[in-house]
């Protein structure tokens, strides 16, 4: 079956930067690429086979095509071709719920992979409050399996942990990362199990994801710590505790490590920032309402250094 | 040849031309009126024959609407178990499906007149909005029909279905499925309701069906014979998939010249994201295979969903029950863009917006593109326009815009608006026509068939009365004279398709296409606009008898 992931976010997020990126080195992978327009698509010429004005054939057996109305067609018919692709990337448009896009996924043959969502960390603050685009592009973020911000070189650090706590709330269980124009391909991983219950037509009686079930506090590092420490305290299971991500001051480390935490699986990772700022660093704790103590919480993680905002 | 000349007398003719607004007979040649006043006045203008068929009746120009789509035609392919009576093409009725035990009975029925067991039995215009006291419809209801025979409910939004079990176990639909978009039990069994698209795409045979029905040549005639026997003269099918695609104009374009095919079909074709670098081109290509009875005069885009799929674009406080599911369908950022070609050629943009805030969007490019490119005439029509707010109006109004008002949901959704969409306020101003009436912007009214029934006597009747199912009448002060529902489905909506010069009164040099009724509409009680008779229509000089003694969808038996 051949695994299709969703590339969605709204205007300017960077989904044509981060396809071109992946249609100029595949990396050996045959891949059918399902666009709303070309006008982006940014190809070189020695590398187009063939092209018409619906679909553009690469000399490395890829191929990119424009979806038609009849997405059905267009998914069974890159399903079916011959040689079969390896990967089938799919651009949502700028206001297409790319969770719903992906069950399309389920026809035979093919098989989900992700939903993977990119955040303009300099406009995702005005975006999701905007009168016209703001549910638009919460339910976008909601729905993803990973959130990719990008254009994090344009602001600071504090910016961007604002942002990731903002996407926290958002989209509690989603993964979040930073865009790595050289290694685009680290962002298709399998998604365990796509989880945002679908909603269709006039079926009223499924609520939001996550809207109602989940709350979030946020805590500040007071001192630098140690990846040791950290571990520690994060490396077992929290009651409660859906996720926790932000960033962390790690002594030694040049700039503030990306910490997450989902269960009791924790990772620190080097996050390209505008700014080293250590002074300001802290997490967002996503915890499920009832069931996660925050006080107890608080208590159990002063000795890092963590005060509660 | 010598071209013969036909005087009609009649009771009366309302001509919504100025001289003459009323007169008693009018002369046809060529297709043409040649002249509208007195029989001697017709003679007057040389030998003629007398044809007195319709010397009883009352005509008024044929009626025009500017927002329909010959997918009101597919009722000829798939039986039909919508809610409401539906009248059919051929003069039947489709009888409304208002219980589960109707619903077995009428499948019963059909499945029946199969006879190889493996074909699949595929209906619809369901709608479950109308269920709200009954559990989903689900694989239960329909397994009392046939345990071996696919069964497909298509649901009127066509956003949902309902299968059978026999259907999932042909598509090896079970439990392990990893859809997300499908009914299930509170056991995680599928229960035969298929959500959404993608969803239904996997009952692929019968979907496939339904997608291919769609650009089908008989659903186009039949539509065209659904508008005869409602009055319509020239319908639009709007939004239709056409541009990039000349060989479907070329196979419409044969369709229609057929001289049996009995309404002229003004077709907007959807601009896209993907219509390529010379959108304009397309339109002018497509144009290019335009005769006497089909016609490419406007672009349509649709921007947002619908208010009762929670799908149109609401401003706070969003809807008054259910979840807001609003969506765009175009990002508001690239719509100038996308209409920016077609506002610069000179050619009229028509819009879909349910929701207010869809409206304000629409607004805001339009206002864009004529600081640009400064247009007197350019009648960009604000479509549905259903919950266009007063400031909205006047800004349309100071534009220089249309709009046209699908007031039919007055009827057929009104208390569904009232009681769970929008709730009370809104629901007495939606599709506000006394609003534009008295702000004197160009309005029409219109359909939306195949969504509700084409049938213009009704939406007459709508917008001058303002009744819904239960009796509740939604914002007096929005109703409208007979005399301007009248002119907003005639002349008003030809205007809209700039079509006025040849359609939507009656006067010399116009084509002759006439709606022939038995009675007035401006002189009956308002409440009995939907109950008059219509004989047929006259197209181009050519009579087309009704299968129907009524025009109206919903008229007394």
């Amino acid at each position: 079956m051949i695994p299709v992931t969703i590339i969605g976010g709204y205007l300017g997020a960077g989904k044509t930067t981060l396809i071109n990126s992946l249609l100029r080195d595949p990396g050996g992978r045959r891949i059918a690429v399902l666009v709303n327009d070309f006008g982006g698509i940014n190809i070189d010429a020695s590398l187009i086979a063939s092209s018409n004005a619906t679909t553009i054939a690469l000399t490395n057996g890829c191929a990119c095509c424009v979806l038609s109305d009849d997405l059905g067609e267009a998914f069974t018919s890159v399903a079916n071709a011959t040689p079969p692709f390896d990967e089938i990337i799919v651009e949502a448009s700028g206001v297409a719920d790319p969770r719903r896009l992906a069950e399309w996924a389920n026809l035979p043959g093919l098989r989900q992979r992700s939903v993977i969502v990119l955040a303009d960390v300099v406009t995702i603050s005005d975006r999701v409050d905007d009168a016209y685009l703001g549910k638009t592009v919460r339910r976008q973020l909601a729905g993803a399996d990973t959130v990719v911000l990008t254009k994090t070189d344009l602001v600071t650090s504090e910016s961007v942990a604002a942002v990731m706590q903002l996407v926290a709330v958002i989209a509690p269980s989603a993964s979040l990362t930073t865009a790595s124009a050289d290694e685009p391909w680290t962002l298709f991983k399998d998604c365990p199990t796509p989880r945002v219950k679908m909603w269709s037509g006039d079926v009223e009686t499924l609520s939001e994801p996550h809207s109602s079930v989940h709350v979030a506090y946020t805590f500040r590092f007071s001192r630098p710590v140690s990846a040791e420490e950290v571990n520690v305290h994060f490396g077992q299971p929290i009651a409660g505790l859906v996720r926790a991500k932000g960033f962390a001051p790690v002594g030694g480390a040049p700039s503030p490590l990306l910490l997450q935490v989902v269960g009791s699986t924790m990772n620190l990772t080097p996050l390209e920032v505008a700014e080293d700022n250590k002074q300001n660093c802290s997490i967002v704790v996503i915890g499920i309402d009832g069931l996660f103590d925050v006080q107890q919480f608080a208590h159990a993680v002063s000795p890092l250094g963590l005060v509660r905002v | 040849m010598p071209t013969s000349t036909v005087v009609y007398p009649a009771r009366l003719i309302r001509t919504l031309a100025p001289g003459t607004p009323e007169a008693t007979a009018v002369a046809v040649r060529d297709g043409r009126i040649v002249a509208v006043g007195t029989v001697e006045e017709c003679l007057s203008w040389g030998p003629a024959e007398v044809d007195d068929t319709f010397a009883k009746h009352v005509i008024v120009p044929g009626f025009v609407d500017a927002h329909s789509h010959a997918t009101e035609g597919m009722w000829s392919q798939i039986p039909y178990v919508g809610w409401f009576d539906r009248p059919m093409p051929d003069g039947s009725t489709a009888q409304g499906i208002q219980n589960y035990d109707d619903l077995v009975n009428r499948l019963l029925q059909l499945d029946q007149e199969i006879d190889d067991p493996n074909t699949s039995l595929l209906v619809g215009g369901f709608d479950p909005i109308y269920f709200r006291g009954s559990p989903r419809l689900d694989r239960f209801v329909l397994d009392r029909v046939s345990l071996t025979r696919p069964i497909l409910v298509m649901h009127a939004s066509l956003h949902l279905a309902t299968g059978n079990s026999a259907l999932l176990r042909k598509y090896d639909i079970t439990r392990q499925h990893p859809s997300k978009s499908l009914g299930r039990d509170e056991h995680g069994e599928p229960d035969g309701e298929l959500r959404e698209p993608p969803a239904m795409s996997l009952a692929r045979e019968e979907f496939r069906h339904v997608v291919a029905m769609m650009s089908d040549p008989g659903v186009i005639r039949f539509f065209a014979q659904a508008a005869r026997n409602a009055g319509v003269t020239t319908a639009s099918d709007l939004a239709a998939n056409y541009l990039g695609r000349p060989e479907v104009a070329a196979t419409v374009a044969a369709v229609t010249a057929d001289p049996s095919f009995c309404v002229r079909l003004a077709v907007a074709p959807q601009p896209r994201l993907y219509s390529g670098d010379d959108p304009v081109g397309a339109l002018n290509v497509l144009r290019n295979h335009a005769n006497e009875k089909l016609s490419f005069p406007v672009v349509k885009v649709v921007l947002d969903g619908s208010i009762q799929g929670w799908t149109a674009m609401i401003s706070a406080p969003g809807y008054y029950t259910g979840e807001d599911h609003g969506e765009f369908l175009y990002p508001p950022e690239q719509l100038t863009d996308l209409l920016r070609p077609f506002h610069k050629a000179g050619v009229t943009i028509h819009c879909h917006c349910n929701g207010d805030m869809a409206a304000e969007v629409f607004l805001d490019s339009v206002e864009t593109l004529l600081r640009e490119s400064p247009w007197a005439d350019h009648r960009h029509t604000v479509q549905h326009a259903q919950l266009i707010k007063p400031a909205q109006l006047h800004r349309a109004k100071a534009l220089g815009m249309s709009v046209n008002f699908f007031v039919n949901h007055l009827w057929f959704l009104g208390d569904q608006h009232h009681d769970l969409t929008v709730g009370p306020e809104r629901a007495r101003r939606m599709n506000p026509c006394g609003s534009a009436a008295r702000l004197g912007i160009p309005f029409s009214i219109h359909s939306d068939a195949g969504v509700t029934p084409i049938g213009q006597l009704h939406t007459m009747w709508c917008a001058v009365n303002r009744i819904t199912v239960s009796g509740r009448v939604l914002g007096a002060d929005e109703q409208i004279t007979p005399a301007e529902a009248l002119h907003a489905v005639t002349l008003g909506a030809a205007r809209q398709l700039r079509m006025d010069h040849t359609v939507g009164s009656i006067e010399i040099g116009k084509y002759a296409d006439f709606a022939i009724l038995e009675d007035d509409p401006l002189t009956v009680d308002p409440l009995a606009i939907r109950d008059i008779g219509l004989w047929g229509t006259v197209l181009g000089g050519t009579p087309h008898r009704s299968t129907r003694r009524r025009g109206s969808p919903t008229a007394m038996p």
